[in-house]
């Protein structure tokens, strides 16, 4: 039995499906992946096989379930348990969420609130209530305009990796904003789709940019000067030497232009080891793609099908034609703007297609259905 | 265009043109044994050379006795069913053809990968990045790479470019090497011992005296095999890999000595893993004979302690454990524990 709040979010989803079952498209190599979806009731339904996806979405529409997902494995018989599926290939998918990017804006739009006594506070959770000193917290993440411009900013460098180093044709990587806050890059017809895990976390290392020797981009302790400058990678090369040396030479310039012989520069910066160090490490942390590093080797895992709705949200994940041009507050809020009267507990400010809206304590509001399905779906408010 | 010749075919017996120039030859067992140039004693000697030096001979006096000399090889060391021996023979022969790839003439390299192992590395001719000689697919380089230990294998520590991954000439050799040793396993398993081959005397006097120069198996400090409950690290490990969830190497490194030390054989561990799940079964079958010691430097690994499990977070303590230094000890704590209680009885 669902509580009046559910049923109202389950009824506005079931509309959303119903309006735009023609948008949803049927994932390639439908019959060989699994799909599988998770219930209002908090239920997950998985190793679900679809061989029509017209009927699919029909019982998509009857459940109207808080999330619908699709594999990025391909198996034999995807209806059948883990272990008798029979494993065929799996598309390259990566994962960027600004959880997990530590931002410095999380401070200012993260909040804890007691369970017992209802105490907000600002930040990250402490271990007991500043007030009763309770530990029963739960903790509210937020996003804001500069988690989703970082998240963006870590799926275009992702994307510039697979193009320039992985040789992936760029009309083969779909770029999907996640639904929430982040985004889903996703490989499919490539010569990788038969990698397994083990590797897979290897080209994860490679994205992050994990353990990256300084001897491997010819910054060796035993050599002259001489065979340091020899060494030292230009500007110009490909993969992370090049992408290395090109910070440096920005760094020292603060222009790429007529830069590629810079290598007597950068040695003379590596005389000097704690600035060496600095830029070093700075380089790493800049041009790095900083993916989930566990999504990808995981290729049991089910992704979010394209166009459904985000169970934290309400907002659908939807693929991005230009990621440059890409508005993450307008183009995924796709639920109506019929009005919706709601009770909000308590709510930052938070914008979405353009208009602001809160910061709201205790009070009644009628938002748009989209604003109001935001926070009923982060539990902040309840159907009036 | 290639020029591959009849020296060729001595030192890498697999081309295609090997084998078509023996079959024009048409030779028998018994032609074999009774031309004039002794491809027996060389077939032997090239046994014996591989057990004394960990490589078989690398000079060529004579291409056709070479030629011959390898079926004839391949038969006496599988007639000596000790598959110690065999894996050894096995691994100097791979050496022997690693040798000869680390020396060969740079034009035909790249086709005989292409044929022997069907991996087409591509020659660079860039004087701006001349350190490197070949360039091969990025989706070849890493299941090959994984199983190589140092840094400079990690995928983020090459030059990798539209695909590809850059590798020097020595490396390359490097990456097939477990191929290499896999052709000659599998040119063992295809060989098949004709009834009448060890009524010949010759033959059956070689195979003896191959017999008294065998390499004795590295001491297996405990022979005992073991039908007990498995502690609870390695319970673990086996049911996550089951699973196909993340093992951390520490885990599947402990699952195989134990399992080893416990009496399973190579080929029952490898089939705990489910290639359904992307376990590749070469590479597993490579890690698990270099821990078995039976690859590389003949190193048997022990089980590692408690301590070491505990310091790479894959320790699973439960009071059956008690105060136990190392898993192995796990045995024979239940057991006691087991036998106290019949006792009690």
């Amino acid at each position: 039995m669902l509580d009046k709040n559910t049923e109202s979010i389950k009824t506005i989803f079931r509309d959303y499906y119903k309006k735009n079952k023609n948008r949803i498209n049927s994932p390639s190599r439908l019959k060989e992946r699994e799909f599988g979806y998770l219930s209002f009731d908090g239920f997950m339904h998985r190793h679900i096989s679809v061989s029509d996806f017209s009927d699919f979405l029909e019982n998509i529409i009857y459940k109207s379930p808080k999330g619908v997902y699709a594999s990025c494995s391909y198996y034999n018989h995807p209806a059948k348990n883990m272990a008798e599926k029979e494993w065929k290939g799996s598309d390259l998918a990566f994962d960027i969420d600004a959880d997990a990017l530590n931002l410095k804006c999380k401070n200012q739009h993260d909040h804890w609130i007691c369970k017992n006594c209802g105490k907000v506070g600002k930040g990250s959770r402490p271990n007991n209530c500043t007030k009763c000193k309770d530990n029963k917290i739960n903790v509210l993440t937020w996003s804001c305009s500069n988690c989703l411009g970082a998240t963006k900013n870590e799926a275009i460098k992702l994307f510039d990796i697979l193009v320039k180093d992985f040789g992936i044709s760029q009309k083969d990587i779909s770029i999907f904003f996640s639904g929430n806050k982040g985004y889903h890059l996703v490989v499919e017809n490539s010569v990788y789709e038969k990698l397994d895990r083990r590797e897979r976390r290897e080209i994860v290392d490679y994205m992050l940019c994990k353990e990256i020797s300084l001897q491997s981009l010819g910054f060796d302790k035993k050599f002259s000067y001489s065979q340091l400058i020899q060494h030292i990678p230009l500007s110009n090369q490909p993969g992370w030497p090049g992408r290395i040396a090109h910070f440096f030479t920005d760094y020292e310039t603060g222009s790429s232009a007529d830069s590629l012989n810079f290598s007597e520069k950068i040695a003379e910066i590596y005389s000097t080891k704690s600035k060496f160090n600095k830029i070093f490490k700075q380089s790493v942390i800049s041009l790095r793609s900083n993916i989930d590093p566990s999504v990808t080797p995981d290729m049991s895992r089910i992704f979010r099908l394209p166009t459904s709705l985000h169970n934290k949200s309400g907002f659908a994940k939807i693929k991005c034609g230009d990621i440059l041009s890409f508005e993450p507050s307008t183009q995924p809020v796709v639920l109506s703007s019929e009005p919706l009267k709601i009770n909000i507990t308590f709510c930052p400010v938070f914008t979405l297609k353009g208009i602001t809206y809160g910061p709201f304590k205790k009070s009644t509001e009628t938002l748009p259905t989209f604003a109001s399905v935001y926070l009923l779906l982060h539990k902040l408010a309840t159907i009036a | 265009m290639v020029d591959i010749g009849k020296e060729d075919y001595a030192k890498y017996p697999f081309l295609p043109e090997t084998g078509a120039f023996v079959k024009t030859l048409n030779f028998t067992i018994t032609d074999l044994l009774n031309s004039d140039y002794n491809i027996l004693e060389n077939a032997k000697n090239r046994i014996i050379h591989g057990f004394k030096h960990g490589i078989s001979p690398t000079s060529i006096s004579n291409v056709e006795v070479e030629i011959f000399s390898f079926p004839l090889a391949l038969l006496l060391i599988k007639s000596t069913n000790n598959s110690y021996a065999i894996s050894k023979f096995a691994l100097a022969e791979s050496k022997r053809i690693e040798n000869f790839l680390l020396n060969e003439r740079q034009s035909v390299i790249p086709k005989l990968f292409e044929i022997i192992l069907k991996i087409q590395p591509i020659e660079i001719n860039d004087d701006s990045i001349d350190k490197w000689a070949y360039k091969i697919p990025l989706n070849s380089y890493l299941p090959r790479s994984l199983h190589l230990r140092g840094v400079n294998w990690r995928l983020v520590n090459r030059l990798v470019d539209q695909g590809f991954v850059y590798v020097k000439h020595k490396e390359l050799v490097e990456l097939l090497r477990s191929e290499i040793y896999e052709m000659i396993i599998s040119k063992l398993d295809e060989t098949k011992i004709p009834p009448s081959l060890l009524e010949n005397k010759s033959i059956s006097k070689t195979i003896k005296e191959i017999q008294n120069s065998m390499p004795r198996p590295p001491l297996n400090r405990s022979n005992i095999v073991f039908t007990g409950e498995y502690p609870p690290c390695v319970s673990k490990a086996i049911e996550m890999i089951k699973n196909g969830d993340q093992v951390k190497h520490y885990g599947k490194f402990l699952m195989t000595t134990f399992l080893l030390r416990a009496g399973k054989n190579v080929d029952d561990i490898i089939k705990m893993y489910p290639t359904s799940l992307g376990f590749s079964q070469s590479i597993t079958r490579y890690q698990v004979e270099h821990i078995a010691g039976l690859k590389g430097g003949g190193t048997k690994y022990s089980v590692p302690s408690c301590k070491t499990m505990k310091t790479n977070d894959f320790c699973f303590k439960t009071e059956a454990c008690g105060s136990i230094i190392n898993p192995l000890q796990f045995r024979n704590k239940t057991n006691m524990v087991k036998k106290n209680a019949r006792q009690k009885h």
